[in-house]
């Protein structure tokens, strides 16, 4: 269950980091094209690249492995490793839960703003954000729940 | 006190196994609530989110792209080739070539783990197959990959710049890492000829031919001109880095693609793919880490070490060593990009406190860094070339020793003189300093 999730996310979302990423080069590239062509650079072109980075960095955390040193829990004896696992989970959904929470007053605090040269609420600038956090914990959770969980606890 | 809480339990975190991001997260949480209680939570997000909507760090994502590509489009062995033809003729030649490819594979890549993977894989079965023994190749391909990150394009070098806020410009930082990329390449091949003399390494090797050289020239000289536009394009104005970085994509696919004939759109998306891992992985630890920049500035952790520093000394030089050995001992433990976010905001205000050149002050972090990625415990190169020759890390690791006493050597050479790594950007750039 929990690596069939895993997989259909880590598939939709590198579709749409690359997207995303895609889009990024050809807009960057083309502003230098335009800027010495035809003396012109898109107005909106900041804004624009800003919300696809971020975009691009909230779908890249559901893609794959985070950078992380586990000298300590490769050491525990294979008895007691899924204790340390279920804490580092714990650990994990807290965190997420603190940054869900900081982005819901986001979502509500830029929801009538819009960005000045893009037409485009800056609400969109929060929900990935959003949308990253509940999926990421709700892998945790499945993880937590999967038979293999101290097993699988490693690749988070 | 609240650093030493703030630290202690990221470190604790973090040697647990919870991914580096949510332990800087968590400690930086646990922070908050314990010594500014009046701040709401949701800061952190705030916070966040702002450390990764920087327009400077979309270079990042752009050199990972463009390194990916050109790896993937024939250019290691291109660059092997080309290196070959010139050095052949020397005794021992495949070391010298190892040294030499790593420093032009830096030129492109930018990353020590890319160059590693790359150049190990080409050449330490090459390396063995002439009498070389496995962990010696493995150390040498490991230690000279570490240039890569010196020498421009370099990843480390704009997260560096980002985050040293005024007066640290990428295109300053990526001039300030070539004197000291060619140093560390001089002092590695002294290092290897003693070795190899000692050893009597090296039996092996070609005739020199000027036909070779033209045609290997030829046929690496596009890949090895894209650092020449990217800098060039950066120095003389007409892009910025980020747009660099878009501009190395386009001509790397173009040049693998029409040229080589060794790309095509599947491989296009295969490097999109792992470029997005990559940046993410690093993105995400970047925005972790200004919460904790946010931190250190809000609860004057800069002016506490300044102060304790100040007790031991106010000579700039030896506040220099003192921060040099504080950041060696964290690029031993920690990841070096997280080491970056995380040790910039505490040591920039003090750097400039005390009149050091930031330009000089961002070389030695990353040099440092980079030696902590070759050496224990957690030194991912030491495992990743163990694992390309096929060998015990701790074998690769005594190997590696002579090598480590160089790079020290050198690190304390480019400490002493900061010349070494101001002199090229205050010509380019009159403004740095």
């Amino acid at each position: 269950m929990y690596h069939r999730y895993e997989r259909a996310l880590n598939t939709v979302f590198r579709k749409l980091g690359s997207l995303a990423f895609g889009i990024l080069i050809l807009i960057t590239f083309l502003q230098v094209i335009t800027r010495y062509l035809f003396s012109y650079s898109f107005p909106w072109a900041e804004e624009f690249l800003g919300l696809c980075f971020t975009w691009m960095i909230l779908f890249g955390m559901l893609t794959g492995r985070q950078i992380q040193v586990s000298l300590i829990r490769g050491r525990i004896p294979e008895q007691w490793r899924w204790v340390v696992s279920e804490c580092c989970y714990l650990f994990i959904l807290a965190a997420l839960f603190a940054l869900l929470t900081g982005a819901l007053v986001l979502v509500d605090l830029t929801k009538q703003d819009t960005y000045s040269a893009l037409p485009l609420s800056r609400v969109w600038f929060a929900i990935p954000l959003v949308l990253a956090t509940v999926l990421e914990a709700v892998r945790v959770i499945m993880a937590m729940i999967d038979r293999h969980a101290s097993a699988a606890a490693g690749d988070l | 006190m609240e650093f030493t809480i703030l630290l202690l339990t990221m470190l604790l975190l973090t040697l647990a196994g919870i991914p580096l991001m949510y332990s800087i997260l968590l400690s930086s949480l646990g922070t908050i609530l314990l010594f500014l209680p009046d701040v709401p939570l949701s800061i952190v997000s705030q916070q966040f989110m702002q450390g990764i909507n920087s327009s400077a760090l979309q270079a990042l994502a752009l050199f990972f792209l463009a390194g990916e590509l050109m790896s993937m489009g024939g250019i290691t062995s291109r660059i092997i080739r080309f290196a070959s033809s010139f050095m052949g003729s020397i005794k021992g030649s495949i070391a010298y070539i190892n040294i030499v490819s790593s420093m032009l594979f830096g030129c492109i890549s930018g990353s020590a783990v890319a160059s590693t993977a790359a150049i190990g894989s080409a050449l330490i079965p090459e390396m063995t197959k002439r009498g070389y023994s496995r962990p010696f190749s493995a150390a040498l391909t490991q230690v000279a990959s570490i240039m890569g990150p010196i020498i421009p394009p370099s990843i480390p070098m704009i997260v560096f710049a980002t985050l040293g806020g005024s007066g640290v410009s990428v295109g300053a930082m990526f001039v300030a890492g070539i004197v000291p990329g060619i140093v560390i390449a001089c002092a590695l091949t002294i290092a290897t000829l003693a070795i190899s003399l000692k050893r009597n390494y090296g039996d092996e090797y070609t005739a020199f031919s000027w036909k070779a050289l033209v045609s290997s020239g030829k046929d690496a000289m596009l890949a090895i001109l894209c650092p020449l536009i990217i800098l060039g394009g950066i120095l003389s104005g007409v892009f910025t880095a980020t747009e660099a970085g878009a501009v190395a994509v386009i001509y790397a696919y173009g040049v693998g693609a029409f040229i080589y004939k060794e790309l095509n759109l599947s491989a296009l998306y295969k490097a999109l793919c792992s470029s997005l891992r990559g940046t993410a992985s690093i993105m995400l630890i970047v925005g972790a880490s200004s919460i904790f920049a946010w931190l250190v500035a809000r609860l004057r952790i800069s002016h506490d070490i300044a102060e304790w520093i100040r007790i031991i000394s106010t000579n700039p030089l030896q506040v220099l060593l003192v921060i040099n050995g504080i950041v060696f001992f964290t690029g031993m433990v920690m990841d070096p990009i997280a080491a970056l976010t995380i040790l910039v905001p505490v040591f920039m205000p003090i750097v400039r406190e005390f009149g050091i050149s930031p330009i000089h002050f961002g070389v030695v972090l990353i040099l440092n860094l980079m030696i902590g990625l070759i050496t224990p415990p957690v030194g991912y190169l030491i495992y990743l070339s163990a694992d390309l020759a096929q060998t015990g890390a701790p074998a690769v690791l005594k190997e590696s020793i002579p090598y480590l006493l160089t790079l020290l050597a050198v690190l304390i050479l480019i400490v002493l003189i900061p010349g070494l790594s101001t002199g090229l950007p205050q010509i380019v750039f009159p403004g740095a300093r």
